[in-house]
This record gives C-alpha cells, structure tokens and sequence, in this order.
C-alpha cells in the first residue's frame, strides 16, 4: 500500500467505527426499543420527530453514510482515480454539514443530547480534517 | 550451451520482463481481492455481531424483591379498576425519558383497557423546576376526569413548558383545548390539596425506595421493559397466572 494513502486508511479506520455506531441505532430503532442512556437524555433525541428524516430513520442514513466512506476510501486505495477523490471529498463535506446541523438541533431545538449522536458527529468531523489533510497532500505533491 | 544472438538475448529478457510484470500485477490483483474481501466479511461480521447484541440484550425483567404498595390515596388509577392485572407507574411528568415511554404506555392503556393502570407522581423538583406544577395540573385534571388527556398534551408538548418561567398559563391554555373548566382547572392546579397530593406522593415513592423515572411495577413487582413488545410479553404472562 502506497503510504500516500495513509489519511485514507485512517478514513477508512473511522468510517468503520461510525458505521458501528449508526449501525446500532438503526437496529435499537427498527427494533422500537428505548436504547440505554448514561448522558443526557438521549431518549429524548432518538424518539424525536428529527430521529426520522422523510420516513427514513436518521441512524439507517448514518449507517449507509459510513458504509458509503468506506467503499470510497477502498476504491482510491485499490483504483486511484480522480473520481473517487472527488466523491470523497463531497462525503466528507456532506458528513460534517449534516452533523452540524443534527448538532445544532440538538442544542437548541432539543435540549438533549444522546452520546451515540455525539459519536457520530466526532467521526464524521474526524473523516472531514482527514479528508482536508489527504486534499492538501494530493494538492502539493 | 549455444551463443545467443544479441536479438535473441533481447527477446529472452523481453519475455522475462513481461513474465515479471504479469506476476506483480497478478500479485497486486489478489491485494485488492484480499483488501475488498477483508472488509466485506469486517462489515457483515460487524452486523451479524451488532444484531445479536441488540437482540440478545435483556430488555424485560421482572424483579420480585423489590416491591411497592398496590395503592395507595394519592393514585391516579385508569383503566379497569378491578383487574387482576396492574402496572404502576411512578412518572415525572417533566422527564423525558417519562416522555419517551409515554407512547408505549398509551398503547398498552389502548391495547389493554382491562389492565389497571396506576400513575403515581414522582416529580424530580431538584432537576426538573416545572415538574411540581406540571403534576399539579394533573391532578386538577384528574379532579375533571380527563387526568390522561392532560399527561398526554404535557408529555407530548414537554419542550415547550419544561423551560418556561409561567407553565400555568400554558397549562391552563392545554385544559382549555382538553373541555375542561378552566376557572376550576386553574384554582385546583393552585390549591393546597394539589400541592399536598404531589408532595405526598412524592414523599411515598421516596420511601419505597424509587430512586428514578420512569419505574414501572407490574402487580407491585419491580419490571424493567424497553419497547411495547416487552411490556406485552410482561402483561400477558401475569394475566396467564
């Protein structure tokens, strides 16, 4: 493996944690269950209106979110083409908007936070800087 | 050994070379093969694993050494009074996880209307700064017999009161779109007996030993359940005893 790769792998590494994490939601949820909460009301925000985005649940969009990372980061690793770089950009964008904004709602139109979800937003944050670092790299080189 | 000609050499090398580049791209082909099959069997395993966590995790128990009184004079009792089968719940009508097993909870109340169901109030006051009020409006609601439709327009719109420095005018505002007296429903929401039901009530939970909420008691036995497939599961088998 060529070590250009090495933010790609890290991605990669990431994605897979997040896919864990959403993965796991997306079963508690499809199985109507209350999952279990130590910090802050996470029941709250995981039976919200917001836990269901146009009658797909949020945790399933995250599941396939992180799966999408991963196939994305394989593609560059074994079949280096511009596009793969670019859909892997636009990934990593989309993943940080979008915590932002599942943060934001929870902050201000919630008042609750559920520690899956903050998970969640790390690794996608996470993806987005090794996105940004991997681009910087691609672009000095 | 006969001497090669130098195009002969040539050819030989040639040929060596393009055996060499075909293994290495035959090699870096069963990489990539290697890498894709890794993650695939990484990503189902993680799946497979996932789904038997969340479904072998215990979800519904029934713990019989913890026990509370079946009633007592400051229940809210709904459903049929004299069933065999009764689920207690002691519930903080500020407490969004009492929120989040509303839901569940008014099914079983719809699914089961031969269920005794007792609400007992249990308000957090020392987290929850609106949930004594909050009670009190049950109460005066229950005074009017719509206790339930009353927990269900406080759970439900719980992020717009639970914050506010005046709950009872949005209280009184819930009790004018339930039918009720508002006038009656604003002075028992006020009164002492409101106050002392709540307190009392609370002071009972306290010394039964309930130390959180939402906590459901089935028959007076501790249950812990997280999805209405569990309560029912609870609900059916005390029926069947």
């Amino acid at each position: 493996m060529p070590l250009k790769n090495k933010f790609i792998i890290y991605s990669a590494i990431i994605a897979f944690l997040g896919f864990l994490d959403a993965t796991y939601l997306t079963l508690v949820h499809f199985r109507n269950t209350i999952p279990p909460c130590t910090i802050g009301n996470c029941e709250t925000v995981l039976t919200s209106q917001y836990a269901v985005i146009l009658g797909i649940p949020t945790a399933l969009l995250g599941s396939l979110f992180y799966l999408s990372v991963i196939l994305v980061c394989l593609l560059i690793m074994t079949n280096y083409k511009k596009i793969f770089h670019q859909a892997y950009y636009l990934l990593a964008a989309t993943g940080l908007i979008v915590s932002a904004i599942l943060l934001g709602i929870q902050a201000f139109v919630l008042h609750a936070f559920c520690q899956y979800c903050l998970l969640s937003a790390a690794t996608s944050t996470g993806i987005a800087i090794l996105a940004y670092l991997h681009y910087r790299e691609q672009k000095n080189s | 050994m006969e001497k090669l000609t130098k195009a002969q050499k040539k050819a030989l090398q040639k040929s060596e070379w393009q055996k060499e580049a075909e293994a290495a791209a035959r090699k870096e082909q069963m990489k990539k093969f290697g890498l894709w099959g890794a993650v695939a069997v990484l990503v189902g395993i993680a799946i497979f694993g996932l789904a038997l966590f969340v479904n072998k995790s215990p979800t519904s128990s029934i713990d019989t050494s913890q026990t509370v009184p079946m009633s007592s004079e400051y229940d809210i009792v709904l459903g049929n009074k004299n069933s065999k089968v009764s689920l207690i719940e002691y519930s903080d009508l500020q407490c969004p996880a009492c929120a989040s097993y509303h839901p569940l909870v008014k099914q079983i109340l719809t699914e089961y209307p031969n269920v005794r169901y007792v609400y007992r109030n249990f308000p957090l006051t020392n987290i929850h700064p609106n949930a004594q009020i909050a009670a009190q409006a049950g109460y005066a609601a229950n005074l009017q017999g719509k206790f339930w439709e009353m927990a269900d327009a406080l759970f439900t719109n719980q992020p717009d009161w639970e914050k506010s420095p005046s709950p009872q005018t949005i209280f009184v505002n819930y009790a004018q779109k339930l039918g009720l007296n508002a006038e009656k429903f604003t002075t028992d929401m006020n009164s002492q007996e409101a106050k002392k039901f709540v307190s009392e009530s609370e002071k009972q939970a306290i010394s039964a030993g309930i130390n959180s909420t939402p906590s459901f008691f089935l028959n007076g036995a501790r249950i812990t359940a997280s999805s209405y497939e569990d309560f029912k599961k609870l609900i059916d088998d005390a029926f069947e005893k």
